[in-house]
């Protein structure tokens, strides 16, 4: 997907010479996570290059383009560099790069869309090669001023563990010595990365202890929601009831009264109370009389909105081709042995542990932000329209993210903490309650996909045709408006790319149009849309009267690199040696670069399910962290399990119903069984782990269930189904 | 506004708030101890998770006047340096991914385990209520094991 998460952008340049260009900015230094580096500067130190300083003690100062929400990039996004520069890992310090329309901050823009966010699980893949040829031209600069220094040719000489050495004269020198001659040196042309073989801090099975735990578990890490600024006061926000509401008249006398409070501040669609502590302007929030005008939407309920996905399914209108191959519509018509079934996926909300928050400080030429955001170059381009200045104008702090999920792209949150801090001319920090969290979230919508296929004489599909329906998820984020009647490529993932040979496919696709903002959530649309591929496929086999990780196996036919993933699972996992009572399903799923399966074992007791282990085996190509690659899977599969079993959002009166964790129920502790994760690196190219690990973890389940009780459940989540888990209470 | 006295960390503390004021607020907001976090505020995902008299609470929905004369621990209170065996225990299994609802984690695993030094599985899972997005519940519960000294 080339065109997503990203809007209009200058021209790329020259990579090589953008480092020189960010090398600038690093010596200048900048408030924030710089001051560090521009402090000892003074001292000695020197920027090697926009990613690269290092200070007179000989700390490598490493720069991490990428928002940190748990996924452990700081550490591997890190790592990368370090290990090209041949640094002493134990000496590295790792700092959150400016937002990229910051001056000289343009080499921390994705290099693959040349636009600064993190999400859809691209972090390594797009940055790897990038990273490696930044750490490898540093070395080479250190390598060159070393050789100036010992009088002896470049060639003779390698850096390693933070030093240069020559070993035919047994000298080394370190590379605090030789930094500020480094940093004049020529930026090298091209580069040579290292092999792997001489990988030596990330890859070959390397387990790295995340750098962010420590603090972590110390209540030390600093998000967005613990930042304190001089003179800051705090502002709570009541935001219309109704999805699309605007004010159409405040009584504000009550609130403003309050003690502490500062200003009560219009916004669109929501009031603000600023008041000098947060719980002043939460008590002073409650005090507000607002008359709301209902959004465009106006009062609908959720059978309207589930109305409108029948009606769009059966008919003609809007329908766009997604994929075609071969002829699946004829063959489909001529076929005497037709198989069709129906999904749904549930609206689904973002809830991240933290709430939204931001702080905003306005200064007479722009602004200062400190907030968890993936976003930050969004967040400059919301801040300039808001406060009519340029994008470099604003400064953004990017702190750690209490989770992201997709929700902090965007820059809503952080536009209401710029005009609040505006009005009151002091630095405001903004933060939701939960309910104005998943009030203001923009959802995941509901997917409703229609599956047919031909099965051969053998069994197997010799036509396979999806149809789906669902809004955008890529429009909030996308460079270019998607039309209704066109394709948004994320929302048709995993149907125009699943990985089995039929000789005959089809995808159509169909814009609905709904008055509820969408957007991308953990998985895009790979994981409704795997939730009806693979339970389809279970079906197909079932019919077919084969085991379905047999049916699988023959489907894979033709992709051995899938097909090794499948077989590794199945394996790792037992698949058919269960033990009494307990049954197995199985999914596989290619997405975000990599390829992960997944299976489910399950036992029945007394009408509830029970879950007893998970087994996940992925492929992405390669491991830089094994630790983290597992954390990142272990959390896909709760993930997974939240969607499966609990989550969902249904609208009354044209607002949700679901605003806190009472109603809006995910995974907790006694949901996860036993996880067994393992992977494999068959695949070429490096891909993501941070998105894949939920995929399949519904269709898994739904087959294992299927498996245990013969019922087929076409409908998350699953409490909303009467199946319960052994933990129980559980309702929809 | 009403004046409150109450133990923090070791350390006398006084408050000037409205009474209704959760003690997260209290603590986060007046006192700048950001460690304890907010999640839900409404006693349901225990991000929020203190000891008041040795008793872990949400401290999101628990308001000062009930904190007058009690002593209270929060993550910052738990050891001096983070090296409690809990934490510890926390940074050998890699617990946290994004982090949020950690030191909440950590606060009702210490409850936890001063009311049962050696709990098994079904009290873990019938105890550590909090809510975690990131999904770290199997680490949680290896880490807790371990710090229980029964670590498998």
């Amino acid at each position: 997907m080339d065109a997503v998460l990203s809007p209009p952008r200058p021209s790329r340049r020259n990579v090589l010479k953008s480092l020189a260009a960010g090398a600038t900015v690093l010596v200048a230094g900048r408030a924030g996570t710089l001051e560090l580096l521009a402090q000892d500067a003074a001292a000695g130190g020197a920027a090697i290059n926009a990613y690269i300083a290092i200070a007179s003690d000989g700390h490598v100062i490493l720069q991490c383009a990428q928002s940190e929400m748990g996924q452990g990039i700081s550490t591997t996004f890190a790592a990368i560099l370090a290990d090209e520069i041949e640094a002493d890992w134990s000496k590295c310090t790792t700092v959150f790069s400016p937002a990229a329309f910051s001056p000289g901050a343009e080499p921390f823009r994705n290099p693959r869309i040349n636009w600064q966010f993190t999400g859809n699980s691209e972090s390594i893949s797009s940055f790897h090669p990038f990273l490696r040829k930044m750490g490898a031209a540093a070395r080479e600069m250190l390598i060159a001023a070393a050789a100036d220094r010992l009088g002896v040719p470049a060639a003779e000489l390698v850096a390693r563990s933070g030093t240069v050495r020559h070993a035919s004269s047994n000298r080394e020198i370190g590379f605090d010595e030789i930094a500020a001659a480094a940093a004049a040196k020529p930026v090298p042309s091209a580069p040579q990365v290292k092999p792997e073989s001489e990988w030596r801090i990330v890859g070959h099975g390397r387990a790295l202890p995340r750098t962010d735990i420590p603090a972590k578990v110390a209540g030390a890490a600093v998000f967005g929601i613990d930042i304190k600024v001089p003179g800051m006061v705090h502002a709570a926000v009541l935001s219309a009831p109704m999805i699309g509401g605007q004010i159409a008249a405040v009584d504000d006398a009550a609130a403003a009264a309050m003690a502490g409070v500062l200003k009560v501040v219009r916004l669109d669609g929501a009031v603000a109370v600023v008041a000098e502590h947060y719980w002043q302007a939460r008590l002073a929030l409650a005090k507000l009389k607002v008359d709301w005008q209902p959004g465009s939407g106006g009062a609908f309920d959720h059978a309207a909105i589930e109305a409108m996905y029948g009606k769009a399914m059966d008919g003609d209108a809007g329908w766009a081709e997604a994929e075609k191959q071969g002829d699946a519509v004829g063959v489909l018509a001529a076929s005497k042995r037709v198989i069709e079934a129906q999904y749904q996926s549930p609206w689904t909300a973002h809830a991240p542990m933290e709430p939204m928050n931001a702080t905003v400080e306005v200064t007479g030429e722009g602004a200062s932000v400190w907030a968890p955001v993936q976003g930050p170059q969004m967040v400059q381009i919301v801040l300039a329209q808001v406060l009519n200045v340029a994008p470099a104008k604003i400064t953004v702090n990017r702190t750690y993210l209490g989770g992201g999920f997709g929700r902090r792209l965007l820059a809503d949150f952080v536009a209401q903490a710029a005009i609040c801090a505006k009005a009151v001319g002091a630095p405001v920090k903004l933060i939701w309650s939960r309910e104005e969290d998943i009030r203001q979230d923009w959802y995941r919508p509901a997917f409703l996909q229609h599956l047919r296929a031909a099965l051969g004489p053998d069994g197997y599909p010799v036509a396979f045709h999806a149809k789906l329906v669902a809004p955008t998820i890529l429009s909030p984020v996308s460079p270019e408006p998607i039309k209704p009647g066109t394709v948004d490529g994320l929302a048709v993932e995993g149907l125009i790319d699943h990985p089995y040979s039929v000789p005959n496919r089809r995808t159509d696709y169909n814009m609905l149009q709904v008055p509820i903002p969408t957007m991308v959530l953990r998985t895009t649309g790979h994981g409704p849309n795997n939730f009806a591929t693979e339970s389809f496929t279970d079906e197909l086999a079932h019919v077919a009267g084969r085991d379905p990780y047999q049916y699988r196996r023959h489907l894979l036919r033709d992709d051995p690199t899938t097909l090794a993933v499948l077989d590794r699972a199945a394996a790792l996992a037992g698949w058919g040696k269960a033990p009494s009572g307990h049954f197995q399903g199985i999914a596989i799923v290619n997405g975000f670069g990599s390829c992960l399966c997944q299976v489910v074992e399950l036992s029945m007791v007394g009408g509830a399910v029970k879950l007893h282990k998970i087994t996940s085996v992925a492929d992405p190509g390669r491991v830089l962290d094994r630790t983290n690659a597992i954390s990142m899977i272990e959390g896909g599969v709760v993930w997974g399990l939240s969607v499966t079993l609990y989550s969902a959002i249904a609208f009354e009166h044209g607002r949700p119903r679901e605003t806190n964790f009472d109603r809006y129920r995910v995974a907790t502790l006694p949901d996860a069984p036993e996880l067994v994760t393992d992977f494999l690196e068959n695949r070429k190219t490096i891909g993501g782990l941070g998105e894949i690990g939920p995929v399949c973890v519904p269709a898994a389940l739904c087959n294992a269930l299927f498996a245990a009780t013969g019922k087929r459940y076409r409908r998350l989540p699953l409490a909303r189904e009467g199946v319960f888990t052994v933990y129980g209470k559980i309702y929809g | 506004m009403a004046k409150f006295n109450f133990t923090l960390n070791g350390a006398p503390a006084e408050v000037d708030v409205d009474p209704s004021t959760p003690l997260l607020w209290v603590l986060r907001d007046h006192l700048g101890l950001t460690g304890t976090k907010f999640g839900c505020g409404a006693a349901l995902c225990g991000a929020c998770t203190v000891h008041v008299n040795g008793g872990a609470v949400r401290s999101c929905a628990y308001t000062i006047d009930s904190v007058q004369g009690a002593t209270v621990t929060t993550i910052e209170g738990l050891s001096k340096d983070g090296a409690s065996r809990i934490q510890q225990a926390w940074i050998e299994h890699q617990v946290p991914q994004c982090g949020y609802c950690q030191p909440g984690m950590i606060m009702a695993a210490a409850a936890l385990l001063a009311a049962k030094p050696k709990p098994s599985l079904a009290d873990i899972e019938a105890s550590i209520t909090n809510i975690c997005r990131c999904g770290t519940y199997a680490r949680i519960k290896q880490a807790i094991f371990a710090a229980a000294g029964t670590g498998r």
